[in-house]
């Protein structure tokens, strides 16, 4: 992985440090197979947790911090 | 009984992988489906949905073209995947050709909603003018998201926008950006974030290409 500027690390959110983003781009996205296959989560109803997890994101995503002014 | 939990499409060369129980189910011509072989459904916890995405990111490594799965997509065999998904095995092929040597990065735009103004100078009936209004209000919300991202137009391969309804988040932009342009659209991407302006932005990335997956494969 190629070294990030600091400016870049400041703003640009690591993938893998944020659970939010990470439950509606897991959950929420991606390729949907149809036909004889199971779209099964441990026996809960997929749509409801992509609901719950689409209307957690919205409500909780926290607003951008105020930028920074650069000198 | 075991399952297949299907995580990812990917096309190229035949790659034998052993990594933390990955299969490669050879689909059809070049594309296959990186697999685990599990007992059970995947339970959507926070461990879960990391070890998902982690997964996907490693077949990058050897695949310059992958799909993400949705989480919780299993199959009895491999046989039930194939034919699931052979009707659409054409478009499978446009859509890893698509997005071939590419990653996706979000930007969250947050702002608050232009007023729909409803004319009451208007010889149109009331439903007429507040439709109308609706739609301009739309327009100004798309416009100057345009406008706000148009520094990273020149970087990215394809756009995806999801408007939202719940104030202050606006929208969900998803950019398919060329590997070769990351570092470029990245600093662009930090200025913009960097500027004070009435939409704030908040980016992450690089993802696999989640939102460029087609909605359906049937």
């Amino acid at each position: 992985m190629t070294r990030r500027d600091p400016p870049v690390m400041d703003v640009l959110e690591q993938a893998d440090h944020s659970l939010l983003e990470l439950v509606d781009h897991v959950l929420n996205k991606g390729v949907v197979i149809t036909g004889d296959v199971t779209l099964g989560v441990a026996g809960v109803d997929l749509i409801y947790l992509r609901l719950s997890a689409v209307l957690c994101a919205a409500d909780r995503v926290l607003e951008a911090p105020v930028p920074r002014r650069s000198r | 009984m075991t399952l297949l939990d299907a995580y990812a499409l990917v096309s190229g060369p035949a790659v034998r992988i052993r990594h933390d129980g990955v299969e490669l189910v050879p689909l059809f011509d070049d594309i296959a489906a990186a697999c685990r072989i599990v007992e059970a459904p995947p339970v959507p916890d926070a461990v879960s949905l990391r070890a998902h995405d982690q997964s996907i990111r490693a077949l990058d490594e050897h695949f310059a073209a992958v799909l993400p799965i949705r989480f919780g997509t299993v199959v009895p065999d491999a046989e039930s995947l194939r034919a699931a998904l052979w009707s659409s095995r054409d478009r499978i092929a446009e859509t890893l050709a698509r997005v071939d040597g590419c990653v996706q990065f979000t930007v969250r735009l947050f702002a608050a909603r232009p007023e729909a103004s409803v004319s009451a100078h208007d010889d149109r009936g009331p439903g007429a003018r507040y439709l109308e209004a609706r739609r301009d209000a739309l327009a100004t919300r798309l416009a100057r998201a345009t406008h706000r991202l148009a520094p990273l137009e020149p970087l990215r391969r394809e756009e995806r926008r999801e408007l939202h309804d719940v104030p202050p988040l606006d929208a969900s932009v998803y950019h398919l950006v060329p590997r070769e342009h990351v570092a470029r659209y990245e600093s662009a991407l930090a200025a913009l974030v960097d500027t004070p302006d009435a939409i704030r932005l908040r980016a992450s990335g690089p993802w696999p290409v989640y939102a460029f997956a087609p909605r359906e494969f049937a």
